[in-house]
């Protein structure tokens, strides 16, 4: 368990299904609740976007990457506290994340206390 | 007193008495049987037109000349043509002698009689010997018509042309001065032949005979003679002298060549036998006995099964009964040699035909291959270790990707597991819940075994480099290494469009692992062309198709499209059109698709983007 006091549920993107219910059943024991979109536009197009605390955002993702999803987040104004997460060893993908604005980068496979940290991290940049 | 003859005589006998006017050769006077003769009765002889009506034209001169013969007192013998009155032209002799008529003018007296039938066996006879002279003339050969004791009677151009002398030279001399003199004995008991048996032919073939020319020399010939029956003659030979120059020089190059054949056959490196229609050896090689570890000697005349043993005569059964069948046969295969030892070998068989198209044996040509298959081997392997090498440096390429591959399993594995953890340490597990975790986890875990041994399949190097050989589907190949590549593709921002299975099947027979790394460089080349493309048109189709006895992969960019209109070039080692590209790929995947009968073919569509097609037999 955790003591990060969230306002509202995570939003989780990654076109691996697997990954997804992961990250939502690991985030659940710790008290925080998420919504999961299997692409960037539909976590773009829904609802929620203005109702989370927080993205985890897939950088690896067919059609448009989680890079891509983070600019659109830009564009459309918004301060949505944006985590970049990747399966590929590439030393310029945390560079570039961090550019562009993303709160925190994390590797795949990450542990329990690397994802909340970023978690924290983030919530603390929205504040 | 001499008895008289009847007083009828000289009107019944078939001789036609006949009196004419010497000068004007008017007929005075014609017995009774004339009318026999030509159907006309005395009365129309009397009349002065009467003989030049009835004697044929061109005869009418020589009957003239006779007449005017015998009333100058010599002979008045003539054999004309008479037109009968029924239209048939008959034959007459006339014979005449000048005499005193009874007004004392100049008469001629004799008779006239039918010689028709004799004429016409003349007339035969003459054609048989005409056709006897046309015979001699248009004979090929030398040809002398002598007597039963050798005298020449009659002889072809050819023949005074063999013997150099002119037929009028040696007609009546005796046939034996054309022989050399140590031969002319042999002559009269092969005439005596003859007074044995008139059907028998005496020959004497050319290797014991010759003639002599007139200028002395000898000429070797072939000497036949036959018994000829002629009309009203005694019995001749007919001679016939066939010059046998051209042919001994024939059998001279023929024998030579022979010669050089069988010593260019017992020094060739291949094994090379003769055997007759029983599989007796008739001829065997150096080589070929060296073979059976045996002397030719002692090869020549015994069968191919007892030499060859059973092992080996059963591999060649089929080839030799093909080849006593008339059909020559190639083969290759393994057969034993003399110390029993197991060789690669090719085999054919050639039936010879001889000139009334009987097969009278057959011979049997057999190479070692040994060294042609070792090279062949070595060259297999070789292929095997390079396709090997550029399987790994792809896979090292891919190294990012695969390792996502697996990332995303493992980091799914490891959230739930640390979220199960979390769950059983809690107050009121919920156990289903961690149930649900851990199925997702074994799920998780198999696909990354999957990932794992896709890889290790690519990069298992085989058996001392043998090839499969297994049905395979294309379509879910294709997918398989599609999914080896999704995530480049991602990485790349293309799109992969994975196959749609065909109606028909996709199944081809060959090594999954070599026909997958076809796909991959195919692959793996579009993925890199159709990243040039602008972002949201880099796509990557694949189609895998069946057709009559094909199946047919597909794989289309949307890149700029090949550098070059020259395909063959690409197929080449070392031509890439990929950046830091080693310019293996299409080589080998060209190598690859060749070893399974297949080809491939690459090509810009005019649309855009590239496109290779790999075609390959249906299993």
């Amino acid at each position: 368990m955790t003591d990060l006091a969230l306002d509202g549920p995570i939003a989780i993107v990654d076109d691996d299904a697997s990954v997804r219910t992961a990250l939502r059943r690991l985030l659940l024991v710790h008290g925080i609740s998420s919504v999961t979109h299997p692409s960037g536009p539909a976590f773009l197009d829904s609802t929620t976007l203005h109702d989370v605390e927080c993205v985890i955002l897939d950088i690896h993702m067919p059609g448009m990457s989680g890079l891509d999803v983070l600019e659109e987040v830009r564009v459309a104004a918004t301060k949505l506290p944006v985590i970049l997460m990747t399966g590929r060893y590439d030393a310029d993908f945390a560079r570039r994340s961090l550019d562009a604005g993303a709160s925190a980068f994390l590797r795949k496979p990450f542990e329990e206390d690397e994802l909340l940290r970023a978690i924290e991290v983030a919530i603390r940049d929205r504040r | 007193m001499t008895p008289r003859p009847p007083s009828d005589f000289l009107e019944t006998a078939p001789l036609v008495p006949i009196e004419l006017e010497a000068s004007t050769h008017r007929v005075l006077y014609v017995g009774p049987q004339c009318s026999a003769l030509v159907g006309a009765p005395a009365e129309s002889w009397l009349e002065p037109d009467f003989l030049r009506k009835r004697i044929l034209p061109d005869d009418q001169g020589i009957v003239a000349q006779a007449r005017s013969s015998a009333a100058a007192g010599g002979s008045g013998w003539v054999e004309y043509r008479m037109e009968h009155a029924d239209g048939r032209v008959i034959w007459v002799s006339e014979c005449t002698v000048a005499a005193d008529g009874a007004d004392g003018g100049p008469r001629l007296r004799g008779f006239v009689w039918d010689v028709t039938d004799r004429k016409r066996q003349e007339l035969a006879l003459w054609k048989r010997e005409a056709k006897l002279r046309a015979l001699l003339r248009s004979a090929p050969d030398a040809m002398v018509l002598t007597d039963l004791d050798g005298r020449i009677r009659d002889m072809n151009e050819q023949a005074a042309a063999l013997f150099g002398y002119s037929p009028s030279d040696v007609i009546g001399s005796s046939f034996d001065h054309l022989v050399p003199s140590r031969l002319q004995p042999r002559l009269p008991e092969l005439r005596s032949a003859f007074e044995r048996d008139p059907q028998r032919k005496s020959l004497v073939d050319g290797q014991s005979f010759a003639i002599e020319r007139r200028d002395g020399s000898e000429v070797p010939v072939e000497l036949s003679m036959s018994l000829v029956h002629r009309e009203d003659e005694s019995p001749q030979l007919l001679c016939s002298v066939r010059d046998l120059t051209a042919r001994r020089r024939m059998e001279g190059h023929l024998r030579t060549s022979e010669r050089h054949l069988r010593e260019m056959a017992q020094v060739m490196p291949a094994m090379v036998c003769f055997l007759d229609t029983e599989h007796r050896y008739r001829f065997v090689n150096e080589a070929y006995a060296r073979w059976h570890g045996l002397e030719r000697h002692q090869m020549e005349g015994r069968r191919l099964r007892e030499v060859v043993g059973p092992k080996a005569h059963a591999a060649l059964r089929a080839s030799v009964d093909a080849a006593l069948a008339g059909s020559g046969t190639h083969f290759r295969g393994a057969m034993e040699d003399g110390r029993g030892r197991s060789v690669p070998v090719d085999v054919s068989t050639v039936p010879l035909v001889d000139e009334e198209e009987q097969v009278s044996g057959y011979f049997l040509l057999i190479f070692d291959i040994t060294d042609e298959m070792a090279a062949q081997e070595a060259d297999r392997r070789h292929r095997a270790e390079i396709a090997h090498v550029s399987r790994v440096a792809t896979l090292g390429e891919l190294t990012a990707s695969i390792a996502h591959e697996l990332n995303q399993p493992l980091s799914a594995i490891l959230a739930n597991a640390i979220a199960a953890r979390r769950m059983l340490d809690g107050v009121v597990p919920d156990l289903e819940e961690v149930g649900e975790a851990l199925d997702d986890i074994a799920s998780s875990g198999r696909r990354a075994g999957d990932v794992i041994s896709g890889m290790r399949e690519l990069l298992r190097k085989g058996e001392g480099g043998e090839a499969h050989d297994e049905v395979i589907d294309l379509t879910p190949l294709a997918r398989d290494v599609i999914d080896l590549l999704r995530s480049e593709a991602i990485g790349r921002g293309v799109t992969l469009v994975a196959p749609e299975a065909p109606g028909a099947s996709a199944e081809i027979r060959g090594d999954p692992v070599q026909i997958k790394q076809v796909l991959l460089n195919l692959l793996m080349n579009a993925i890199e062309a159709a990243s040039r493309a602008p972002a949201g048109a880099r796509t990557v189709v694949t189609g895998v198709a069946s057709g009559t006895g094909v199946v047919e992969v597909t794989v289309q960019d949307s890149g700029p499209g090949l550098p070059t209109d020259d395909v063959e070039e690409l197929l080449q080692p070392f031509v890439t059109r990929r950046p830091g590209g080693l310019g293996m790929g299409l080589a080998i995947c060209r190598s690859i698709v060749e070893a399974h009968a297949g080809r491939i073919h690459g090509y810009t569509d005019p649309r855009g983007g590239a496109v290779f097609t790999v075609r390959l037999p249906s299993a």
